[in-house]
């Protein structure tokens, strides 16, 4: 058996799926695309029952990643029933994707969530008679306080059992074929069931439905044959998806007449959400939460005080030490010494890099990062900086993946995969590896030119212009529309901690699966390097670069290393400081801050954008680098001040 | 619950873009673009549905039921509503 909770973003899904699953869920990202489906087993009744959580939607028609894939995982999954999860407050909006969901042919119970916010607002509802309206199971819920879960339980045993008395046969209800559509499209639907074949998951009338609001993917499943008939029954109209949406809206109202009593006419806006929208208090606001949960927990107590007590303490005092022991007294061959111990070996480089740099910025990201989204400030952020990232051909929704490369680039990579266009994703991979120095590089870089005022500003201004220029070249070059930006923005809330930290965990659990294999895999490429000699010979070629850059042939070294390992090639300057000029200094932070990112951002940028895009990336990151270092070289040594 | 049809003389149909804060003003057309089209229905903004803005600046916000939405001006100019 199995049970599937869909519903719009925000509604509370989560939380009861939680409820229902109790400990033990997994999350994985749908095959082939960067969304999260959580699964889970429940005891309903004395039935073990497998529980799928899907990503937000708002219709059945997809707009986003999220959507297109609950509508595959809606297609291609065999479940015996459906639990439509809607804020009560919403219910007018949500009650048409109900009656899209029934048209389906899906066994479905409505489950009214966040009751407790909806009578706030003076809004109560006389679900028995919604139930006899709709012919399905409508439970009042309050997820948050656990009110009407146990019966929200009962319905779902009462609708699997009956669901397994009629086995498979699905069909339309009544109130779905209720809906009557305009004269040219109840042709179209009749005439469409006559066509389609009748074993598809979803019925031939919402099929049917979907192809006419424009639906490519929809039709693309269909047979060659099905394809090229449904075609010539369109009708001829330019407003069809408003008409089904106006239709089932009709539907929707005429069903809830008489049902919804509201005292009140329309939610007031709070002082939190003037506080929070206003630009005059609401920037300072945002600066502070940024600061706060950026910069002070991630950046300093995550990326400072964690990493330093791991990489420090335990690694560089105790575990490298005992491993470097325990390998050389296992065998004299230096190549599987080097392999696995020692400076660059996978355990003490890798598995260390893997464990006491990215875990500790990880996690309180991740952590961050779920107590912004629970509270529901994350589209506030998102609405008040979108402006600025317009600019570069962005959303505000940028503003996550990017300040998040002050931390590491690699997991910002990462998560440029909650850009909704893949032109937004290439922009922001783009940027990150160019112009956002990481953590371990800042900490070097600022420690190198702390002492030198000018050259840090020349060093923070030159970075800064090259950010906001590659969007600018990219938001101009690249095909498609500048992001439009509609975002829903719902009621602040109070997280609830313990689904916080839930989701911190399923998130730090899932991406370390990613990263340490690609810390692993770097480490042993080091060593390749090494042992071919592979690595020296780069240096060679690196050199006469060097020179043009006015910088000693011995910063080819740094240059290289900084690709294994940013922070590497920031320190490895800090080590040559005394044999630099404070000119010399600048150019190399630049460069070096610019140069091609690590090896492990890299590989994610492989995985996350493809080669091809990651080598055309690659391919002007690495000449924008060193023209820029050469022309700002050009420029200081023209300037007496440095 | 939509409002359709109720069209008095001494309203105008206004860009949501130009409505002033506070006030409520009934949709009666939405851009032509599918997939706009479709997302702004999915938040509930249809023909004959009354909203209000509660932001212009930086970009407007509208109250439409109990749902908030924040829109990029160039989707609020292509908005059009009685008022």
């Amino acid at each position: 058996m199995k049970i599937m909770l869909v519903g719009s973003p925000n509604v509370g899904k989560s939380l009861l799926f939680n409820w229902l699953t109790g400990q033990y869920a997994a999350v994985s990202n749908y095959p082939g695309t960067t969304v999260e489906v959580a699964r889970g087993q429940a005891l309903v009744d004395t039935m073990v029952v497998e529980v799928v959580d899907t990503p937000g939607i708002y219709g059945l028609v997809p707009a986003t990643e999220e959507e297109a894939v609950t509508r595959r995982v809606l297609w291609e999954e065999d479940f015996d029933l459906l639990l439509h999860v809607v804020d009560t407050k919403n219910l007018e909006r949500s009650l048409p994707l109900t009656l899209a969901l029934m048209e389906a042919g899906f066994p479905l119970v409505l489950v009214l969530n966040m009751y407790d916010e909806a009578k706030k607002l003076g809004l109560t509802i006389d679900e028995g008679e919604l139930e006899k309206r709709l012919g399905i199971p409508c439970i009042i819920t309050i997820g948050t306080s656990g009110y009407g879960l146990a019966r929200m339980e009962e319905a779902v045993a009462e609708a699997l059992s009956k669901s397994e008395a009629h086995k498979g046969v699905r069909g339309i209800s009544p109130v779905a074929m209720g809906i009557s559509y305009s004269v040219p499209i109840a042709k179209y639907l009749r005439q469409a069931d006559g066509m389609l074949a009748h074993s598809y998951p979803f019925s031939s009338r919402s099929i049917a439905l979907l192809v006419l609001q424009g639906d490519e993917e929809m039709k693309g499943w269909l047979s060659p044959q099905e394809q090229g008939s449904i075609k010539t029954l369109l009708p001829d109209s330019d407003s069809l998806t408003l008409q089904v949406a106006m239709t089932r809206r009709r539907a929707s109202d005429s069903i809830l007449r008489g049902l919804l009593f509201a005292s009140e006419k329309s939610p007031q806006q709070s002082w939190l959400d003037s506080l929070t929208l206003n630009p005059i208090t609401g920037v300072p606001l945002l600066v502070l939460i940024v600061y706060l949960c950026l910069y002070r927990f991630v950046g300093v107590f995550g990326a400072v005080t964690v990493v330093d007590f791991l990489d420090k303490k335990v690694f560089s005092d105790l575990f490298n030490p005992f491993v470097d022991h325990i390998v050389d007294s296992l065998t004299t061959n230096q190549l599987i010494r080097e392999l696995i111990a020692h400076e660059y070996g996978v355990l003490t480089l890798g598995l260390r890099y893997a464990v006491a740099v990215v875990f500790p910025i990880v996690t309180t990201f991740f952590f961050s990062f779920a107590l912004l989204e629970d509270s529901g400030y994350l589209p506030r952020l998102a609405y008040l900086l979108d402006r600025v990232f317009q600019w570069v051909g962005l959303s505000g929704r940028a503003v996550l993946p990017l300040s998040l490369g002050f931390g590491c680039g690699t997991m910002a990579t990462l998560v440029t995969r909650t850009l909704e266009t893949r032109r937004e994703r290439i922009i922001a991979t783009m940027i990150l590896a160019l112009a956002i120095p990481c953590s371990a590089q800042l900490g070097v870089i600022l420690a190198l030119l702390a002492r030198h005022t000018l050259a840090l500003f020349i060093w923070a201004m030159t970075v800064g212009i090259v950010a906001l220029a590659a969007g600018l070249i990219l938001d101009h070059l690249l095909p498609g529309n500048p992001p439009r930006f509609i975002l829903e923005l719902p009621p602040l809330r109070w997280p609830m901690l313990r689904n916080v930290f839930r989701k911190t965990a399923t998130r730090v659990n899932w991406y370390f699966m990613e990263i340490m294999s690609l810390f692993l895999l770097a480490s042993v490429l080091i060593w390749l390097g090494r042992v071919t000699g592979a690595l020296d010979r780069l240096v060679i070629i690196m050199t006469p670069l060097m020179a043009r850059l006015g910088l000693p042939p011995s910063a080819a070294h740094v240059f290289l290393y900084g690709f294994f390992r940013r922070d590497y090639g920031a320190a490895g300057l800090y080590d040559m400081q005394s044999t630099l000029s404070v000119r010399q200094l600048t150019v190399a932070a630049v460069t070096l801050t610019l140069f091609i990112p690590c090896i492990a951002q890299f590989i994610m940028m492989v995985k996350e954008r493809g080669l091809a895009t990651s080598l055309v990336v690659v391919a002007c990151v690495f000449p924008a680098a060193f023209l820029i270092g050469f022309l700002l070289n050009s420029v200081l040594s023209l300037s007496l001040a440095l | 619950m939509l409002d359709e049809g109720i069209i008095s003389r001494s309203k105008r149909i206004i860009s949501l873009s130009e409505l002033p804060l506070g006030q409520s003003a009934v949709v009666v057309r939405l851009p032509q673009d599918q997939a706009l089209l479709a997302r702004l229905a999915a938040y509930g903004l249809l023909p004959g549905v009354e909203l209000q803005v509660e932001r212009q600046t930086p970009a407007p916000v509208i109250l439409c039921g109990a749902t908030r939405v924040a829109l990029d001006r160039k989707t609020a100019r292509a908005i059009m509503v009685l008022f």
